[in-house]
């Protein structure tokens, strides 16, 4: 169940710009730049991967354990802001439009383009050079459908990019951020 | 059936009664006498009936307070424990019913998947509170029934005319009602057509309840045949229109024509239709076909399961009691009929006998030896009786060579079984311990084989013996499938005049009327029906009343009686 309460105090739960959440153990290979947003969290044991092309991940987005981001010769991967990349997920997509989620363990494959809002289930492929459209949902082995929702109601879209930011602020409290480590 | 063959199974003794008041309506012969006259009669495996009253061994339990075997169809279930069946969480059962569960936040809700993203709102639900979720739905629900249903008093005007078939546009929900207001008239018009009907009618409460149903029944066994005539017993008959609860397919679409479904799903893709496992999840969503929109498939809430003890109908009994801790599948109490009553367990003497295609060859002498195994602490005295020829359409000829034996008391347990063998072994021929293997299901056949190939199987005579089992031999003659034409044409014959004596023939032969038995028909399985009857003494501290005992002198003495089928296997052609 999703709470659609309007919460007043949007305004005040919201930290100042802060720096993203790096993890100690997370990976970054490669010699093309990699650029992290404000509040996003590179878990322990992500990697990413410059050696193909420029990394860079937007704003309160989160790469959780395990997870791969990058690619080895396939050129630059974008991915937006409020997008979370789950455990075990492989992404070596051109860009990743804002709010989408690669659950765990699903790949994305090089060149690919994911839209806004997108989602693909646990385990699910996205096949090299595909295009997803907005809010378009893969599940249930390589089926497509448009997520209604979150299409319809902007209500919704803020709803889940508020959420983010709180478990965003939850983790990085629990990460310890060793960003200095790898500033440039 | 998915058991391989050979099998045994166990009518148990409650669908007697039941058989008996059937087929006392079939033949026209006066209800007392009849159903003395059936007790008699020998069970026919391949009615269509029998499936009903035949069970695995394993799927009965025993009553050891009326001393029977009970079925599913004579014990009561009582439902424990309710869980849900996906986080097994125990649900405490007032909370089933209120659907209780403390209010949370404030706002409107809507129910989304965590997998698909699917949200209510994809059908137009948005929920006011967090809790009572199926009593919203039921109020939301109403009035998008009562708008698909606003034709509905023109359907019925329709039909009072008798001009032209309706046009079904009722919704699940008036369908039902319909259709339960058309059986409850039914029912009470019933019972003075059918003596029988007083049991069908009220499952739940007893049939002697109201004072008119004990007078029916009174006047049914009173001595009187002459005083009440036999009428004609009429079927009880199905719902004609859809005032009565007639649903036609293909379902009426509430969109309207086919096409416009077409057209939608064109818009709208391949995915976005319901598939038929949810169309079938709830009956209200028989007819829905998309998940989006404003007649998309109805959120339906998660069946809850449930733990059950089971109670003997007529003693009220425990026969069966879950743990009722979670992720405990144990039983506290379980009374298995396999305990209780003797086993069964059949396989051939000589193996070769068999053709390499498992059919039985018709008109070929086959042997097979039964061993009856005795689970009781009392030696029982065993009574096998069975028809020469098998009943139903393939006759094949049965005899067993030793029908009476007495099997000796089963120990303490499996350890002490094996130790006996060991001991006896080492005093007698080495023939008996491989027997004994072979009896316990060991891979023994083949050293007992090769040991009995110069043994001839004698009538009267107990093939082997051991502590608590005892096997005999059934010479077994199967039938042929297409038999010459004399007794065909004897059976079209019979069937024919039942058909002009009594309003009901057997529907299985005027199905198979005229046509041949094939390899793959039910009737081609070789079913041998016997009669099991056990007598034995019961220990002296059994308490209670012995229900089944016919004897005044022996207070301990105890029988019981049953059809067992042996499904020998397939009969070639």
């Amino acid at each position: 169940m999703t709470s659609r309460s309007s919460d007043a105090s949007k305004k005040s739960s919201l930290l100042p710009a802060s720096k993203p959440t790096l993890s100690e153990k997370a990976q970054f290979t490669g010699s093309h730049a990699v650029n992290i947003g404000e509040g996003a969290i590179i878990h322990p044991h992500a990697r990413i991967r410059a050696e193909g092309g420029d990394v860079m991940i937007g704003k309160h987005s989160m790469l959780y354990e395990r997870a791969l981001v990058g690619t080895v010769d396939g050129g630059d991967v974008t991915i937006g802001e409020y997008v979370n990349i789950e455990t075990g997920a492989v992404v070596e997509a051109k860009s990743v439009g804002d709010g989408t989620t690669v659950e765990v363990n699903a790949v994305v494959g090089k060149s690919a383009v994911l839209g806004r809002w997108c989602k693909v289930a646990p385990l699910e492929r996205v096949e090299a050079g595909e295009v997803l459209e907005d809010f378009t949902v893969v599940y249930g082995d390589g089926q497509r459908r448009t997520d209604k929702t979150t299409k319809e109601h902007k209500e919704i879209r803020d709803l889940k990019k508020e959420a983010q930011i709180k478990a965003v602020q939850v983790i990085s409290t629990m990460i310890p951020n060793f960003s200095a480590k790898w500033e440039s | 059936m998915a058991h391989a063959f050979p099998y045994t199974e166990i009518a148990c003794p409650c669908t007697l009664n039941v058989s008996a008041a059937d087929s006392a309506r079939r033949t026209s012969v006066s209800v007392p006498q009849a159903t003395d006259d059936d007790e008699e009669q020998t069970f026919n495996p391949h009615s269509p009936r029998a499936n009903f009253s035949l069970y695995s061994p394993n799927d009965l339990l025993y009553c050891d307070d009326c001393h029977t075997i009970r079925c599913p169809r004579c014990w009561i279930e009582e439902i424990q424990v309710w869980y849900c069946p996906s986080c097994l969480f125990e649900i405490p059962g007032s909370a089933v019913k209120s659907d209780a569960e403390p209010a949370q936040l404030a706002g409107p809700f809507i129910q989304t998947c965590p997998y698909c993203s699917w949200t209510s709102l994809d059908a137009g639900i948005q929920f006011a509170t967090s809790n009572h979720i199926s009593d919203q739905l039921l109020k939301l629900r109403k009035p998008r029934s009562q708008e698909q249903n606003s034709d509905e008093a023109g359907v019925k005007a329709i039909v009072q005319g008798q001009d032209a078939p309706p046009i079904l546009t009722l919704s699940h929900e008036a369908h039902f009602s319909n259709l339960t207001s058309f059986y409850k008239t039914l029912l009470n018009d019933a019972p003075t057509l059918n003596p029988y009907a007083v049991f069908a009618a009220s499952p739940g409460a007893s049939a002697y309840s109201s004072p008119s149903n004990l007078a029916r029944i009174i006047t049914m066994y009173s001595a009187s045949p002459s005083k009440n005539p036999q009428k004609k017993v009429l079927p009880l008959r199905e719902a004609l229109t859809s005032a009565e609860g007639l649903a036609l397919l293909p379902p009426p679409a509430s969109l309207g024509s086919e096409t416009e479904i077409i057209a939608r799903m064109r818009e709208t893709g391949y995915f976005d239709t319901a598939s038929l496992e949810q169309q079938r999840e709830a009956p209200i969503n028989y007819e829905k076909r998309f998940h989006l929109g404003k007649d998309a498939l109805w959120p339906v809430a998660t069946l809850l399961r449930t733990r059950r003890t089971r109670r003997c109908s007529t003693c009220r009994h425990i026969l069966s009691k879950p743990e009722t801790k979670q992720g405990i599948t144990k039983y506290r109490i379980k009374l298995l009929a396999s305990e209780h009553i003797l086993r069964f367990m059949l396989r051939p003497l000589n193996l070769p006998l068999i053709s390499a295609s498992g059919l039985l060859k018709p008109h070929s002498t086959i042997l097979y030896v039964l061993v009856v195994r005795n689970p009781l602490f009392n030696p029982v005295k065993v009574t096998l009786a069975t028809p020469s020829t098998t009943p139903g359409k393939v006759e094949s000829r049965v005899t067993i060579l030793c029908p009476d034996f007495t099997v000796g008391a089963s120990g303490e347990g499996v350890g002490n079984e094996v130790w006996d063998d060991a001991l006896r072994s080492s005093t007698s021929s080495s023939r008996q311990t491989s027997s004994a293997l072979s009896a316990s299901g060991h891979e023994g056949r083949h050293t007992s084989g090769v040991g009995f190939e110069d043994r001839v199987p004698e009538a009267g005579k107990v093939w082997e013996r051991g502590r608590n089992w005892v096997s005999v031999v059934l010479e077994i003659v199967p039938g042929s499938l297409n038999p010459p034409s004399i007794p065909l044409s004897f059976e079209t014959l019979s069937i024919r005049q039942d058909q002009s004596g009594t309003a009901n023939a057997v529907p299985g032969a005027m199905r198979e009327d005229s046509e041949t038995i094939g390899e793959d028909d039910e009737e081609a399985v070789l079913k041998i029906p016997v009669l099991v009857r056990m007598e034995w003494d019961a220990d002296a501290g059994a308490e209670g009343p012995e229900a089944g005992h016919k004897g005044e002198v022996a207070k301990e003495k105890r029988e019981l009686a049953f059809w067992s089928v042996f499904c020998i296997g397939r009969i070639g052609a």
